[in-house]
């Protein structure tokens, strides 16, 4: 299967006010086919919001690519300006926020959000002129309120035409996150970007919503990169899964055998750690993640790791293939018995 | 002797006509050395309960007991009496300790409130008590902004012991924690429990979480406790059909991929509010199983298995009782 979207040995990292220069990402390749959904998993501080960040190209000032390529289609992204990048936010690519109460502007109701969105969606600046034109002119106006009307029918929410009317402080937790992803599928984008889209809402709620994106998703057979450090949902909505460690990916392939047969310590680790509802046992996974300043040379699990070696200290072990579809970045990944 | 005991508790807010119902009529008995987990989604009243027991809110009807003690009239003696008997954990470690102290003075204050021992035999406590939540000494005189989530935690959980309470309330303790430390943070509640055999109160949205640390599980839904039984009752058959639906919605490892067209949330729409409480049932209009009794008589509690209760009219009452 070809990539859609292909992000190869990306390093971002930033210069610190002592002139230090910190890395967050230290070599990330992942790939998306079409129609293809990948998880992103790990904990805080792992970067995966910031490898969203870069494929949408809102990386904040400081960060810089130092190093790799983010390749869609034929084009590579890190060499963008930002008018091309903008053209193609909302239709390659697009959001799924995580805290979907402070995504909507307050201030403007959920219609007119979608009118400028039709409008004007893949522009980086519109004039006085084309801003008045569609909003004077009553068959535009009509368009866009039908189009907005059957977007947010098709994320199932109840009465869309007075919805359209109402403000983000009128609609509940989860309506606003149904409102969020009809935004972000109104371009008909390639790819979805969710970023932990449900851990603000309930329980019942989240299930709802992930339920509708993958249902939305398969049915337009769109790609869907989705971030989370649920491992459960992961397993539920993915087909591959890269498993993040202090900026690097340690260990991917598919969802399913990636989870039953860990060959990283860190995946089986994390594994370990979610507490069951069944009587099974859960143990924690000792120390902290590591300074990103003070990773050194070596992997960046060493401290953390049972299993580690003198060899672990020596150098960055390269992703390498482990069988079954899967790689690891592990110098002992095929000769360690791990419990899962 | 029950550590709390809660009979009839209701709390309303807002105005005479038109009141928000916080809490309808919830009785609750923990014994000395039980873990309580109370479950629940954002508006079921878990918060509102917890503020009942710290002393911080009055209920609008029902009587609190806290160790023998009336203390639902909340006078001030009262407020002394909860605060030296119930100690709170709270969820963010980020905002619950003070940036600008000490940890040592963090972990002191209820001592000096209390007016527990002298300086000296307050430290020493304090280094005893950074001890016993796994924390190493040189921590003393750190300050909470150079300590990780999972460590500030384990201060407020210090914290909370200083003065060896009765009850332990827990509002979501490892909820901002990643799973690697939530664990290690759950490990130590439970070892400090079989240690110390203090009663506590968790709330929590993980079932995963409650499953470990608690032997009796309290299901909330709309101010209502909808069903409550023991930890192995509860997991093994669930009753109710809203606890039914929260088991369903918790995604599990090894979770096959979901295809397109299979249904497998068992409760539909949202949280109604506290404000609109529907006829009937509270649940009716988002349970997959309501019939028309459902919408028009409120169901009582029925007990289905011995200790487990539930409020529904669809579960049928334990063989040998009426």
């Amino acid at each position: 299967m070809s990539s859609l979207l292909a992000v190869d040995n990306l390093e971002i990292g930033y210069r610190d006010t002592d002139g230090v220069d910190v890395t967050l990402l230290r070599g990330i390749s992942l790939s998306v086919a079409r129609g293809e959904i990948i998880a992103l998993v790990g904990e805080s501080g792992c970067g995966k919001s910031v490898t969203a960040k870069a494929i949408l190209g809102v990386l904040p000032d400081n960060l810089k690519a130092r190093r790799g390529t983010i390749r869609y289609e034929d084009r590579n992204l890190l060499e963008l300006d930002e008018a091309a990048y903008q053209a193609m936010r909302g239709r390659a690519f697009t959001l799924v926020p995580q805290h979907p109460l402070s995504s909507l502007n307050p201030v403007f109701t959920v219609g007119e959000q979608f009118f400028d969105l039709i409008a004007f969606q893949g522009r980086t600046h519109v004039g006085i002129i084309d801003y008045w034109r569609p909003r004077l002119s009553a068959t535009r106006r009509r368009a866009i309120r039908t189009r907005t009307i059957d977007a947010l029918r098709e994320v199932s929410l109840p009465s869309p035409e007075e919805l359209v009317d109402r403000y983000p402080l009128q609609l509940s937790g989860g309506q606003s996150q149904r409102v969020l992803i009809a935004m972000a599928l109104v371009g008909d984008p390639q790819i979805v970007i969710a970023d932990e889209p449900g851990t603000a809402l309930d329980v019942t709620i989240e299930a709802q919503i992930n339920d509708l994106l993958l249902e939305r998703v398969q049915a337009r057979q769109t790609s869907m990169i989705y971030i989370t450090h649920d491992l459960g949902i992961a397993s539920q909505l993915a087909d591959r899964v890269y498993v993040m460690y202090a900026g690097r990916v340690v260990e991917e392939g598919p969802t399913a055998t990636v989870f039953a047969t860990p060959r990283h310590p860190y995946t089986a680790g994390l594994l370990r750690a979610v507490p069951k509802v069944t009587d099974e046992s859960f143990e924690g996974i000792p120390g902290t993640l590591p300074d990103p300043k003070a990773i050194g040379q070596g992997c960046a699990f060493r401290w953390r790791c049972p299993f580690a070696i003198n060899a672990c200290a020596e150098s960055v072990p390269p992703l390498s293939d482990v069988g079954d579809g899967c790689r690891a970045a592990c110098v002992r990944a095929t000769e360690l018995e791990l419990v899962a | 002797m029950s550590v709390l005991d809660l009979t009839h508790i209701s709390r309303n807010f807002g105005t005479a006509s038109r009141p928000v119902r916080a809490l309808r009529d919830v009785s609750l008995r923990i014994e000395k050395g039980e873990r309580l987990g109370i479950v629940g989604e954002s508006g079921s009243g878990k918060t509102t309960l917890a503020r009942i027991v710290l002393g911080l809110t009055r209920t609008s009807a029902g009587t609190v007991s806290l160790l023998d003690r009336d203390v639902t009239a909340h006078s001030a003696a009262d407020r002394r009496f909860i605060h030296g008997a119930v100690q709170m954990v709270f969820q963010d470690p980020m905002s619950s300790l003070n940036p600008r102290k000490r940890i040592r003075d963090i972990i002191a204050l209820p001592l000096r409130a209390q007016g527990v021992g002298t300086a000296a035999t307050r430290a020493s406590r304090v280094r005893d008590l950074l001890d016993s939540v796994g924390l190493p000494q040189r921590f003393l005189n750190a300050r909470p902004g150079q300590l990780s989530g999972g460590q500030r935690q384990r201060v407020g959980i210090a914290r909370a012991l200083a003065i060896e309470p009765q009850l332990l309330l827990l509002d979501e303790p490892t909820a901002s924690l990643d799973v690697s430390v939530q664990a290690r943070v759950l490990e130590l509640l439970v070892g400090l429990q079989q240690r110390l055999g203090i009663a506590q109160v968790m709330i929590s949205h993980n079932l995963g979480v409650i499953r470990h640390a608690a032997d009796r599980v309290a299901v909330m839904y709309l101010g209502q406790i909808v069903e409550t039984g023991t930890t192995a009752q509860l997991y093994a058959s669930p009753a109710h059909p809203y606890t039914q639906a929260l088991f369903s919605a918790i995604p599990r490892v090894g979770d096959k991929k979901r295809t397109l067209g299979e249904d497998h949330t068992l409760a539909r729409g949202e949280v109604a509010s506290a404000l609109n409480i529907p006829d009937g049932c509270p649940f009716h209009p988002r349970c997959p199983r309501a019939s028309d009794i459902c919408r028009s008589a409120e169901p009582k509690q029925v007990e289905v298995s011995p200790g487990q209760f539930a409020r529904c009219h669809l579960v049928e009452p334990m063989a040998g009782l009426v």
